[in-house]
């Protein structure tokens, strides 16, 4: 229940000219009961980073503090940290019961107390029945519960979580996120979540870091760092975007010139006029007209010809061409009416405030 | 379609498993069940007879007790000194550590007999040590006899087996170390235990099926060897004994009740442990899904490090160093070095023709028999990883078996088997013993080729060699083409142990030739040593010099090809 502070934390791996800088001066601050995600393509220093908070690994420079006090030079083990790692790493020559109560048996909790403690966190987990079992005895789904329930009757004073669910299949993963969720958050305990899934982060997450080879790139809720993601890497990491640069016109406040025609944006959120500016717009945000129809106020309205339709089931997905040759994707629920076929010019339709503005 | 498919293949796997099977069974099984047997016949009649006298005799029962604390001894020791060292090299990092973590394994090389030649001569109370001290006035010889620092006897033979066995558990330890997998003991570190802690209910529970097979390995050894305890003096343990009357023409079914006597110690130990220790452990996760971390050590860490690992080095070495004084020394009479050198002795044994002819054996028996069991090993091995075969089991029990069983009790057999009257008289120690050594060295380091290529094997996913098949090879052709050079280095490195092992091999060699023409050169070593002539100690610790040079270069080759997984090839 601790706040998690990290000072301009750098680890490089390697010396002189050939250093690697896994994590480059990464300064985060997760607040106490919050579900934090660490979130970028592997080899990005997320994993790092966890077992900086854990550990596991020195830092080169920086500092980490739990609940206000440094623990950079702390011994693993008296940190009160508790890890689910990838593999689990249940040991297999201890019982699930055993696993649970090491934790609680390293800080000195007498017997009975120890078997209580194990007795409830497997059966939050719903694996009370298995105390007794050795650990490959049990499915991926379950080992993945006890490392969880392992963790949690440690008390820890906050939760690392390093990529929990990617050693499940597809179906039991998405089962489990709600469950994860649910678990942790019952258990009031700081949780840092690292993960290579953009979906897991946002369906899970209280709050997010997105990392890219070292750094953090924005830190924000879901809702804010899909819908106005700070750079293209961003954007592009977490679900589709579509792409259009301009510069901002003089004179009218939230009017960017393209080279496709006119892009309104919100006008609290645009640079000055002058600015180079990247569009970017979700797929999903995007209505599709035929040429036909007029335009609405305040919206652009880009024409655009179909070039190839994907049918998915419940949406389908257009990949449509701007004027200036670039490819743009269209996602329009499975369901609606007036299938433009490949080959048929096309309006794009979006709202001003569906465009985020990129300046890098 | 598929069972269809793999009809074929299961055919040929069958009747390779057979053949194999058989020749286990002749030259594996049947010398035992001999000795076994003869041990219940007495005067033509089924009988417990022999089995009551052996058991009745208190002088051989001390004898069994004094083999059993022996082994107990050495073992133990064993275990304390290459745990830690294998934990400090596989978890440390510090200048040297490769070469430190080499010369670890010289002793391996040491021929038999000269070691124990030159221990004594460093160490007894007129020896070089003592002389030294005196020099140095540590010691005052006018005050009384000075200490006999190593004894002869009982604690001599535990500290020269400890010298000479401890890198087989060295490198178990190792390879069980490399394959715990680092997350284990991060999650036990994370939760609160204190490194020893972790190490201690974490790591060393997961190492004790890699410890276990390389104490069982080092216990039998300990419990039969005859080399040490001949030559040091210590004649009151039970594989002296059996020798002396094994040597003799006529063998008495009393020795082969004896030898039972041991056989059945020896199995029942190993079931015994491996029942109580050695209970398959528990199943890791495959691969380790984090590198281990290995911690960088300071100048006071390595310099502790080299401590630890140069005083065991040194102490290790100690006899490699007393055989190679030995050998070129010219004169060493009450001096701490010889007082004048010459490379007569080294010179003297090749040019002889007794000597050499011994070096001309050794290479020959051991060459053939390495032959043999890289054909055999490697074909078993295959079966057994690969082959998919009812029974799979039972084989590599069969092939394992000679771990268990002591190369004395297997000899007797063989003597048994080509006992004066039987169809394979022939090829007995009393005319040419070369077709029985071959088969012998071959059974006896059957395991090390079989171990060393399955270790192999597993590492090579089958989709490569299905890859193969896929691109058009023949099955033979997917084997020689893919599997082969991946399993190379294991493949040479167990016929390269095979082969060292073969050359220091003792009880076989001393038991099975009995013609002087046909010595091998272990035998030849301790036919000098125990000549009593002035320069026996000399002739003998050349000949060692030649043999230690040998295995060196083999040892040199195997370590550069297989690495860390030469711990795999020790295991039971």
């Amino acid at each position: 229940m601790k706040r998690i502070e990290l000072e301009r934390i750098t680890k490089s791996f390697g010396a002189g000219r050939s250093a690697v800088r896994a994590v480059d001066d990464v300064s985060l601050a997760i607040e106490p009961e919050e579900f934090f995600f660490l979130l970028g393509p592997s080899g990005c220093g997320k994993t790092t980073l966890l077992r900086v908070i854990a550990g596991l690994t020195a830092p080169t420079a920086g500092r980490v503090l739990l609940g206000g006090r440094d623990v950079t030079g702390v011994a693993i083990e008296r940190r009160n940290t508790a890890m689910v790692f990838q593999s689990y790493a249940l040991w297999p020559h201890m019982t699930v019961r055993q696993n649970v109560e090491f934790g609680p048996r390293m800080r000195g909790v007498g017997r009975a107390e120890r078997r209580a403690l194990a007795a409830a966190s497997l059966g939050r987990v719903r694996m009370a029945d298995f105390a007794a079992r050795k650990p490959n005895e049990l499915s991926g789904g379950q080992q993945q519960r006890v490392a969880l329930a392992r963790a949690l009757a440690a008390r820890p004073d906050c939760l690392l979580l390093d990529e929990p669910l990617s050693n499940l299949d597809a179906k039991l993963r998405l089962q489990m996120r709600t469950e994860l969720r649910q678990l942790v958050k019952a258990s009031g305990t700081t949780a840092v979540y690292v993960t290579h899934d953009q979906k897991e982060a946002l369906s899970m997450a209280d709050r997010m870091a997105v990392m890219d080879t070292g750094r953090v790139v924005q830190v924000g809720r879901p809702t804010e760092v899909y819908d106005r993601p700070a750079t293209r890497f961003v954007a592009d990491f977490l679900g589709e975007a579509n792409f259009l640069s301009g510069r901002v016109a003089p004179g009218a406040p939230g009017r960017v010139e393209t080279p496709v025609g006119p892009v309104h944006v919100a006008p609290d959120r645009c640079p000055p006029a002058g600015s180079a500016v990247t569009c970017c717009v979700r797929p999903e945000r995007i209505r599709q007209v035929s040429c036909a129809q007029p335009a609405a106020p305040g919206a652009a309205s880009l024409p655009a010809t179909v070039e190839a339709l994907t049918y998915l089931g419940d949406t389908r997905q257009y990949l449509c061409r701007l004027r200036d040759g670039s490819a743009w994707k269209v996602l329009a629920l499975g369901a609606a009416a007036g299938e433009a076929a490949p080959g048929s010019g096309v309006v794009l339709h979006f709202a001003a405030a569906d465009v985020a503005v990129l300046t890098e | 379609m598929l069972a269809a498919a793999r009809e074929p293949r299961r055919w040929g796997a069958y009747v390779l498993a057979a053949l194999i099977a058989a020749a286990l069974a002749a030259f594996l099984l049947t010398p035992i069940g001999l000795v076994v047997g003869a041990g219940f016949v007495h005067e033509g009649r089924a009988s417990l007879y022999w089995l009551r006298r052996v058991a009745g005799n208190e002088i051989l029962l001390a004898q069994m007790l004094n083999g059993l604390a022996l082994a107990a001894c050495t073992t133990a020791a064993c275990l304390l000194v290459a745990v830690p060292l294998a934990a400090v090299r596989t978890r440390c990092r510090f200048a040297g550590a490769g070469l430190l973590g080499g010369l670890l394994l010289v002793p391996l090389i040491l021929p038999p007999f000269v070691g124990a030649l030159s221990m004594r001569r460093l160490l007894v109370p007129y020896g070089a040590l003592n002389l030294l001290l005196a020099k140095v006035g540590l010691i005052d010889p006018s005050a009384g006899p000075p200490p006999d620092w190593f004894g002869t006897g009982f604690a001599g033979v535990v500290v020269l087996q400890v010298l000479h066995l401890f890198p087989i558990l060295y490198l178990n330890a190792s390879a069980a170390l490399a394959n715990v997998d680092p997350a284990y003991v991060q999650a036990a570190r994370n939760l609160g235990a204190s490194p020893l802690r972790a190490f201690v209910r974490v790591t060393l529970p997961l190492m004790r099926p890699g410890l276990f097979a390389g104490a069982t390995i080092v216990f039998i050894w300990a419990l039969t060897d005859i080399g040490t305890p001949l030559l040091l003096g210590y004649e009151e343990v039970v594989p002296v004994t059996v020798f002396k009357e094994l040597a003799q023409a006529d063998v008495s079914p009393r020795t082969y009740s004896l030898v039972l006597v041991m056989l059945s110690a020896a199995v029942g130990l190993y079931v015994l442990s491996k029942f109580v220790f050695g209970r398959g452990g528990a199943a890791q996760a495959s691969k380790a899904t984090v590198a281990a971390e290995t911690r960088r050590l300071g100048p006071l860490g390595t310099l502790g490090a080299w401590a630890l690992f140069g005083s065991v080095i040194a102490l290790a070495l100690l006899p490699h160093v007393g055989v190679v004084l030995t050998a070129v020394s010219g004169r060493w009479v009450n001096t701490v070095l010889p007082s004048r050198y010459t490379l007569e002795h080294l010179w003297f044994v090749v040019t002889r023709s007794d000597t050499y002819h011994s070096i001309r054996n050794s290479l020959m028996y051991a060459g053939s028999s390495t032959v043999v069991d890289l054909l055999l090993g490697g074909v078993l091995a295959w079966l057994l990883v690969r082959g998919r075969i009812r029974g799979r089991t039972a084989l590599d029990g069969l092939a394992m078996l000679p771990l268990a069983v002591p190369g004395l009790i297997l000899a007797a057999g063989y003597v048994a088997m080509t006992a004066r009257g039987s169809p394979l008289e022939a090829i007995g120690p009393m005319r040419n013993p070369f077709v029985i050594l071959v088969i012998a060295y071959a059974v006896r380091r059957l395991p090390f080729v079989v171990r060393g290529v399955s270790a192999g094997l597993e590492q090579v996913p089958e989709a490569l060699e299905e890859a193969g098949r896929a691109f058009g090879a023949s099955r033979l052709g997917a084997a020689v083409r893919i599997t082969l050079p991946l399993v190379a280095a294991n493949v040479i490195a167990g016929g390269v142990l095979t082969f060292a092992f073969a050359m220091l091999e003792v009880s076989d060699s001393l038991i099975l030739a009995q013609l002087q023409a046909h010595y091998p050169i272990t035998k030849e070593i301790y036919r000098q040593a125990a000549s009593g002539n002035v320069d026996a100690a000399n002739i003998a610790s050349a000949l060692g010099v030649y043999g230690m040079a040998m295995l060196g270069g083999t040892f040199a080759v195997a370590g550069a090809l297989l690495g860390r997984r030469l711990g795999a090839i020790f295991r039971a």
